[in-house]
């Protein structure tokens, strides 16, 4: 190594360093004057600034982001929430201020006390005793706030619903944050993003839970100058909070509201969606609840009723209740059976009323038989045997695969969490849940929605819209855009395409015809209850009886109904709403379901006829130009 | 192991770095007590830590590092993409891994590596008359590798810091003049063109809250505000352990990390942020007497970093503290609470130690 340690240069070095150390001293000398101007020249001053400081911050609360339906109704909206609360800075004798508000708002003291004390974080930060106060609370409290230093009286907002009950399912509600949710969330936290604290009131399932993000707005501030007593004395600054975003909704308000009303009283499930594009256009879960007994944490007593109920209004029946779709399955079969060239539009095949496979006799739900049957009679008149017939040809994982393109045995991916998937069989399913071998015979009922199969009645609404759409089925969705509190738009809900698939022209056409006809022929099933009034708007669909079986015994309770199904959509040619109508213990497909679905697309053409200003007479007159534009121009 | 280690370990310098680490935890203990519970006990286990990691650092001739430099650069420039690629996304930055259950922020250990690497290469070229442009055009991109990374994060404080830390390096080294002439033009033409091109929204909000901390009184300038506000009120003798109205009613913000000196200040006054000062000062005098002394330009091209790094960080964690310099987000060195700082500045005290101790050596 080349030293150069004492000659010239190298003295020169160590110079530099000593000049740069001298630098640095002088820098560190402009500090220390600083501190000598702050700490003795300004002491003074900055000791009584912190002995006063009686500059507070307190958070303005973001109004949450309103939710409007398709049509830009409001469905949820806010109003304004009363909390009493103590700041335990300004308090001068807890004791009696804790008395003084239990009594007005009736909590025992001892509880107030308690959670005063137990309360961590800085003591100016107000801690709520009771939100959600009434009026006469609220008097009470305002008469004597200022003989209690320390009593705070602010003002935040709750969700209002306009219209009480609405698909609570999947709207979801707000409830205090619980200590998981507050992990959960913080770490999922945007730049920009408020931090949650305890305390904060956030989205509970459905919508409110799953755009959480988007409406909960950013929080506003404000500097106050406050006296002794923490009353505020002047406003210093002020941040206005950022409300949230707004969602519109897919759902058409009027027509949630009809559907509502038509299924009161009954238990399971009515849902309608555009089949052109997945948005769901009304959905009821019945029975159901109120969102608003969560507003301010649910009392005992409700939670209790609702738990204990045994229809189980806490579920989401639509995307959560797994039934065995029935006879609405056949269409699986047959698109199978007709894609995959095991039968075509003429096979025919003889029903005498039961089907033999080695030992054992399957029956058609007719005991004399339907005689020679093709395929669209097969649908028709809901002939089991001639579906039984193509077992053997297609063997289960064909029809297995057609489920499954058909939008079956996977969650249907709308926006709101906790669907279920249900269940499309297949010889690996049954060795990974019972481990046991496909025997040929279990595929027979498959063929008819019975055995293993498990559907939601969302899916079953998305397999009819894709029979409609010519296999294509497309995600279902509640949210279509998203827009700011001065209404520009920030997000569009692109339709998505859940599945590459679609069926043959031919195959379509034929499933079509043969749904058509369960609904307009004379010998449909569902063609007493299920025909729209109209010449021209015709509906397509597929009755369906889901049987109970006591799975503990195995075998079918006599004394309980089948569940009833009915799924449709119409137009026949170019379907622009589909649904799905199941009713828990209803009994037949054609009697309980096939009405109710039959109403509500009745009231889906009432309504766009009426918005588009047509007369309703316009829609019972064969030929109508009116109608016929109406059907052609986009909704 | 030779006596003469033992007597020419440099206590001097060791007591003072204990002395900073000492007043930290004081005022970590008074600044997060009933609080945020166990900070004080973390921080005490990341000393002990940092000593413990000290000691081959100080042992091991520092010579080896002659070898490993540009290793151990490479090896925190590939962490510094690591983080960039899946680090822990905290407060809108990406700035943390988390390697076997610790977080790690590679930002602070960058500091370092690009001293060594510029140590490495400037005892290779050594010129005594001055630096060319083209000459420092490899320790140029030996530092703006690292900076470019954690200006991604983005973290600009840091990255700035590296860049900070590179040119007081060179100046001490000495550069044409023709160099230091277009280096200054640069230098002062960069700040608009970050201004204008490259800052982030909050990063702006942070300068211009310097300027007029009263434009945003709850954000930014809240801090300062109060942090000033403690600090004065601190007066000559300060308002006593655990006594600062402004610390224990937090109205400070990050009072344990980067604002730690404003407890310091209000609760010991003038007496002890002078002392505190002062500790700094001899602080950075001692690691500037190790660059002297020392009997190889190796270890005198290290001691002279981590001088110029010592004095940077005390100097822009202060001025942010009483109001002279946006918030930045540097650490006070040995006294703020923080692992990886505290690790990274323990090792760089450990290497002047091994430097000093070997003066006589050759």
């Amino acid at each position: 190594m080349a030293f150069t340690f004492g000659q010239p240069e190298d003295r020169a070095f160590k110079l530099r360093l000593r000049i740069a150390y001298f630098v640095g001293v002088f820098f560190f000398l402009l500090l220390g004057t600083r501190l000598w101007y702050l700490q003795l020249f300004r002491g003074e001053f900055y000791r009584h600034e912190s002995e006063q400081n009686s500059i507070r911050v307190k958070e303005i609360v973001s109004p949450r982001g309103m939710i409007r339906d398709r049509f830009g109704k409001l469905i949820i909206d806010n109003k304004p929430n009363y909390i009493v609360s103590i700041v335990p800075e300004d308090v001068s004798d807890l004791a009696s201020l804790a008395e003084f508000i239990g009594s007005a708002v009736s909590i025992p003291t001892e509880q107030i006390v308690q959670k005063v004390r137990k309360t961590r974080g800085p003591r100016f930060r107000p801690i709520p005793i009771k939100r959600g106060l009434d009026w006469v609370e609220l008097a009470r409290l305002e008469t004597h706030r200022h003989d209690y230093p320390g009593l705070e009286i602010e003002v935040d907002s709750r969700r209002s619903y306009i219209y009480g009950s609405i698909a609570p399912h999947f709207l979801g509600y707000l409830s205090e944050i619980n200590s998981s949710e507050l992990e959960a969330l913080n770490k999922r936290i945007d730049a920009g993003e408020d931090r949650y604290q305890q305390g904060d009131h956030v989205g509970k399932g459905g919508i409110e839970k799953a755009y959480q993000k988007q409406l909960r707005g950013r929080e506003g501030y404000k500097t106050v100058r406050v006296d002794s007593h923490g009353r505020e004395i002047a406003e210093l600054a002020r941040v206005e909070p950022e409300p949230g975003l707004n969602l519109n909704l897919t759902l058409d308000l009027e027509l949630q509201l009809y559907a509502r009303e038509l299924f009161k009283d009954k238990v399971g499930v009515l849902l309608a969606l555009n089949p052109q594009n997945g948005e769901i256009l009304a959905i009821v879960n019945a029975p159901s609840y109120d969102p608003e007994m969560w507003s301010g944490g649910i009392s005992q007593k409700n939670w209790e009723m609702l738990r204990d109920d045994p229809n189980h209004p806490l579920v989401n029946r639509a995307i959560r209740g797994q039934y065995p779709p029935g006879s609405t399955y056949k269409i699986i079969t047959a698109a199978a059976g007709l894609e995959e060239g095991v039968i075509n539009e003429r096979s025919t095949v003889t029903c005498n009323g039961s089907f033999r496979y080695g030992n054992r006799t399957f029956r058609c739900w007719k005991k004399g038989g339907h005689g020679k049957v093709d395929v669209k009679k097969a649908l028709v008149e809901s002939c089991d045997v001639f579906f039984y017939e193509l077992a053997e040809k297609l063997g289960i994982n064909k029809l297995a695969e057609y489920a499954r393109h058909l939008g079956l045995g996977k969650p249907t991916g709308i926006d709101v969490e906790g669907e279920k998937g249900g269940i499309v069989p297949t010889p690996e399913w049954k060795k990974k849940r019972f481990g046991q071998p496909w025997y040929p015979g279990e595929t027979i009922p498959i063929t008819i929605g019975q055995g293993y199969n498990l559907t939601t009645p969302l899916q079953v609404a998305v397999m009819y819209g894709a029979v409609g759409m010519n296999g294509k089925v497309y995600q279902p969705h509640l949210l279509r855009s998203v827009s700011d509190y001065q209404g520009n738009t920030v997000f569009t809900y692109e339709p998505k395409q859940a599945e590459e698939f679609e069926l043959s022209k031919k195959t379509a056409r034929i499933l079509r015809d043969g749904l058509d006809d369960v609904v307009n022929d004379r010998k449909g099933t569902a063609y007493w209850y299920g025909r729209l009034p109209f010449p021209d708007i015709r509906m397509a669909g597929k009755t369906g009886t889901a049987q109970v079986v006591n799975y503990k015994a195995g075998e079918r309770s006599g004394d309980i109904e089948d569940h009833a199904w009915f799924a449709g959509f119409a137009p026949v040619d170019n379907p622009e709403i589909a649904a799905v109508a199941l009713v828990e213990n209803g009994g037949s497909g054609s009697s309980a379901a096939s009405p109710l679905v039959r109403a509500l697309i009745q009231k889906y053409f009432e309504l766009k006829a009426e918005r588009a200003g047509i007369p309703p007479t316009d829609l019972t007159q064969k030929g109508a130009a009116t109608v016929n534009a109406l059907l052609r121009g986009r909704n | 192991m030779d006596k003469r280690y033992i007597k020419n370990f440099d206590w001097r310098l060791f007591a003072t770095a204990l002395g900073l680490v000492g007043i930290g935890l004081i005022n970590i203990y008074s600044a997060t007590w009933g609080g945020q519970g166990n900070i004080f006990v973390k921080q005490l286990l990341w000393v002990a830590i940092a000593l413990t990691a000290m000691v081959p650092v100080v042992l091991v001739d520092y010579r080896v590092l002659d070898r490993l430099s540009y290793a151990l650069y490479g090896i925190v420039v590939a962490m510094l993409v690591a983080v960039l690629a899946f680090g822990r996304i905290s407060l809108g930055a990406r700035r943390w891994i988390d390697i076997a259950g610790f977080s790690v922020q590679p930002s602070e250990y960058a500091k370092l590596a690009v001293i060594l690497a510029l140590a490495k290469y400037f005892q290779k070229y050594w010129r005594a008359d001055g630096y060319t442009a083209k000459e420092l055009a490899l320790p140029m991109v030996l530092a703006l590798t690292p900076f470019a990374l954690i200006a991604r994060q983005p973290d600009l404080g840091s990255a700035g810091f590296l860049l900070l830390i590179t040119s007081t390096i060179f100046l001490i080294l000495k550069v044409k003049r023709r160099l230091l002439i277009a280096l200054s033009i640069l230098g002062l033409s960069m700040p608009p063109l970050l201004w204008m091109f490259y800052m982030h929204d909050y990063q702006k909000q942070r300068v211009l809250t310097l300027l007029d901390p009263q434009r945003d009184p709850l954000g930014k300038g809240y801090h300062i505000i109060q942090s000033i506000i403690a600090v004065g009120s601190g007066g000559m003798a300060g308002k006593g352990f655990m006594q600062g109205s402004q610390s224990q009613l937090k109205f400070l913000p990050e009072q344990h990390t980067d604002f730690i000196f404003s407890v310091l200040a209000e609760e010991w006054g003038f007496i002890g942020s002078g002392l505190t000062l002062f500790l700094i000062m001899l602080l950075v005098y001692f690691a500037m007497q190790v660059a002297v002394n020392a009997k190889d330009r190796f270890g005198q091209l290290i001691a002279t970093g981590i001088a110029v790094m010592f004095f940077w960080q005390a100097f822009i964690n202060l001025a942010m503290v009483i109001g002279l310099f946006p918030v930045v987000g540097v650490p006070l060195p040995f006294v703020s609470y923080g692992g990886s700082a505290l690790l990274m500045n323990m090792l760089a005290l450990g290497l002047l130690l091994n430097i000093s101790m070997r003066r006589f050596m050759f």
